[in-house]
């Protein structure tokens, strides 16, 4: 049952406005300034499925790396070495994905882990993944694997070209904020709250912990299996030490952080914001200054840190309001 | 009087000027796209750094004769490492900085990641480090995989025991557990029995691990004559170490190409180690090699190593630098255009044959680039370490400027 916020949420000109603006944007721009979208709107799913375990429950996991890779690699695979249609080899990889995130939560319930505990469990899932990955020669080793070229057919998974690309990745972010969104205004986001606050509390007034925690895993698990293999087929490559590294995990946790965890607008505007400025940093300035873009990410990590634990959005709203409050007692006056 | 005939000189001085400045050629802009962030950094630091000073001679010396002298403007763009990014910028420098031809560091995955790219916009690459080409548009100065790496190698040992009166017969496979080493280790399985060689085993080396002794261990456990594969020069150096730790003797340690024949591994090691283990019984494969009878290669080391301002003795990775400068002004003086199509032909139409000053790469056939864009002649070079920590070649035998030691 969801609440009618949601309904509302679905109405909103707040959302399709800048879906639709977003919608146009082939049109306007150069294919490098396409790219960049693209990826910005891929790290948009990955951020905002991460953030249904990650925020919502609470669960530092960095086992995600792992369902990009299965979404990426296994799909890949199951196309290049069987000659599954790209389309169900996702689902495969999704399903894949879901079974692997319960038994990660399985596992979690099963020990009571705690949230340090938890996070080491997923790091070695995640290092796990890697080294399976890298020793498979069906899964295309440490070499990756090369697809097919891209002919525009869209019942093979292809989207022809940036624009096609573009589109594809803006509706897969669309369909993880419409998810996101679903969670939070149903029972299952009360319940990932509760056990995200006091797991405890949450138990004792009846939330049946491993079922909310299965829940969010195999959703956020699925939606990131899916961004990766559209990431796979955009990019025609299959690179392992990107797709099924544990560092593409740390990266998404970073940005859904800075962003601000719990709700999806936080981790929609960070991976919006800093992706395409750490693209435009490194092309306007790699050549001149290599790193910077690293170590302008670092520092605003540092300042995120320190000014603003919650994220960046929750704390820039905090203001708004108080801006907003402070206006109003002046009218008052 | 003399005022006006002064102004009126100032005049025609400007006017002149202003007109040989209208008259030069524009600049041929062309792309690199290079590892200057992230771990492989220090590969694509050097290479780029002797890249762009090779350019910016070939500038000085005139720039491109068959384009009127048009100077060659290089444009960088740094890839931090990653091949997903690497594709992005290789979309940046041709659709938003115009560049006519992209010159590259590339490792294997790059190249992979690129090549759609390349493949959309139709603009033709030289890269300096992938070891094979997917793309119409790529050429690489590297070896393939098979034909490159793991042929010569079988050569070299094939050789040892026929001219040198080596004895090998049981070989191991001892490699960095990484994307290039393991495509060589397939084509290796192959051509070793082919060749009448036994393989008794793997032993692929952790890239994560700080310590290969456990590796060390294991391959020392297999009894092998020899060992065969390709080695990072992170962990050259641990395996380096673990010899020397363990004192493994009788066992002709041979492979490629960081972990046995970057100069790096020198400081890695220490002078105690690398004494007593990579002076004996250890060969390398290389692509480029500051030994070996090239007399012109000499000359340009010293050059580089004079004016180039690197903070690093000249390796591999700068000599590839230098020769994709001098591929870039063999193909443009070739085309004498900046249309990418002619450039792509000019590719397949240009030759450095042996004994040219721009020929860096020591290869009896010089260099040509085949229908799969990598070298016709793709026989590495097999160098042994000296005392002084220069490097002699000692195959294959017509660039040789040393004997193979014995087995101690």
């Amino acid at each position: 049952m969801m609440r009618p916020d949601f309904f509302q949420f679905l109405r909103s000109p707040l959302l399709w406005v800048p879906v639709i603006l977003a919608a146009l944007l082939p049109y306007g721009l150069s294919s490098y300034h396409l790219a960049i979208g693209t990826l910005a709107l891929l790290y948009v799913s990955l951020a905002l499925s991460w953030n249904i375990v990650g925020g919502m429950a609470g669960q530092i996991s960095l086992t995600h790396s792992v369902f990009v890779g299965c979404g990426a690699i296994f799909a890949s695979s199951l196309l290049v070495r069987l000659g599954v249609n790209l389309w169900i080899a996702m689902a495969i990889a999704a399903a894949v994905s879901a079974a692997i995130g319960v038994f990660i939560a399985l596992v979690d319930s099963r020990f009571r882990l705690g949230h340090l505990s938890f996070a080491l469990v997923t790091l070695a899932f995640a290092e796990i993944g890697e080294l399976v990955v890298s020793g498979s020669e069906w899964l295309g080793g440490a070499s990756g694997i090369d697809l097919p070229k891209d002919r525009g057919q869209f019942w093979q998974f292809q989207f022809g070209g940036g624009s096609g690309y573009f589109w594809a990745a803006l509706v897969l972010a669309l369909i993880c904020l419409v998810v996101s969104q679903a969670i939070l205004s149903s029972r299952l986001g009360y319940f990932l709250r509760a056990v995200r606050d006091n797991e405890d509390a949450a138990q004792a007034i009846g939330i049946r912990l491993f079922r909310a925690k299965a829940m969010a895993m195999a959703i956020s698990a699925a939606l990131s299996s899916v961004a990766g293999t559209l990431y796979a087929r955009y990019s025609n490559f299959v690179d392992p030490s990107l797709l099924a590294s544990p560092n593409l995990t740390i990266e998404i946790v970073l940005v859904a952080t800075i962003g601000g965890l719990g709700t999806p607008l936080g981790p929609l505007l960070a991976a919006l914001v800093l992706i395409p400025c750490g693209e435009l940093l490194r092309g306007r300035f790699g050549g001149s200054l290599p790193g910077l873009h690293f170590f302008l990410y670092g520092v605003l990590i540092i300042i995120v840190v320190l000014t603003s634990p919650e994220g960046m959005v929750p704390r820039l709203f905090g203001l708004w309001k108080r801006f907003v409050a402070g206006r109003a007692r002046s009218r008052d006056v | 009087m003399g005022r006006k005939y002064a102004v009126a000189l100032l005049l025609l001085a400007l006017t002149l000027g202003h007109t040989a400045r209208a008259a030069e050629p524009p600049p041929v802009r062309v792309g690199s796209i290079m590892q200057m962030s992230g771990p492989l950094a220090s590969y694509g630091q050097e290479a780029w750094s002797v890249y762009k000073y090779t350019i910016d001679k070939i500038n000085a010396e005139g720039g491109i004769k068959s384009m009127g002298g048009a100077k060659i403007e290089t444009v960088l763009a740094d890839d931090a490492s990653l091949p997903a990014r690497a594709a992005n910028e290789a979309r940046r420098l041709i659709t938003d900085e115009h560049v006519v031809m992209l010159a590259s560091g590339l490792q294997t995955p790059e190249m992979l990641a690129i090549c759609p790219v390349l493949d959309e916009l139709k603009i033709p690459t030289i890269a300096m480090m992938p070891a094979g080409s997917v793309s119409p548009y790529l050429f690489t100065l590297n070896f393939p995989y098979d034909r490159g790496y793991a042929k010569t190698m079988v050569d070299f040992l094939t050789w040892l025991n026929k001219e040198k009166g080596f004895h090998i017969k049981n070989v191991a496979m001892f490699y960095s557990n990484y994307e290039a080493a393991q495509k060589v280790n397939e084509a290796l399985k192959r051509r070793l029995p082919e060749a009448g060689f036994n393989v008794v085993g793997e032993v692929p080396m952790d890239i994560k691990a700080t310590d290969q002794t456990a590796a060390m261990l294991r391959l020392r456990s297999l009894k092998p004559d020899a060992t065969a594969g390709l080695v990072r020069a992170q962990e050259g150096a641990l395996l380096n170490q673990a010899r020397y730790s363990l004192n493994v003797k009788g066992v002709l340690f041979m492979g490629g190409v960081g972990g046995f024949s970057d100069q790096q591994l020198w400081k890695d090691v220490g002078d105690q180690i690398g004494q007593a283990t990579l002076i004996r019984d250890l060969f390398g494969l290389t692509v480029f090699s500051t030994g070996g009878n090239n007399p012109t290669l000499g000359a340009v080391i010293e050059d580089i190593t004079r004016n180039a301002h690197l903070s690093v003795p000249v390796s591999a990775n700068g000599l590839s630098g230098a020769q994709a400068a001098r591929v870039v002004q063999r193909v443009l003086e070739i085309v004498g255009s900046t249309d990418p199509e002619a450039i792509r032909a000019a590719f397949r139409k240009m030759k450095i044959p042996r004994g040219d000053p721009d020929l860096l790469i020591n290869r009896v056939g010089g260099l040509e680039f085949g229908d799969d864009g990598a070298a016709v002649d793709s026989t590495g070079l097999i160098i042994q370490w000296m005392p002084d920590h220069s490097q002699r070649v000692v195959f294959p035998p017509a660039l040789a400027d040393g004997e193979p030691r014995p087995i101690q």
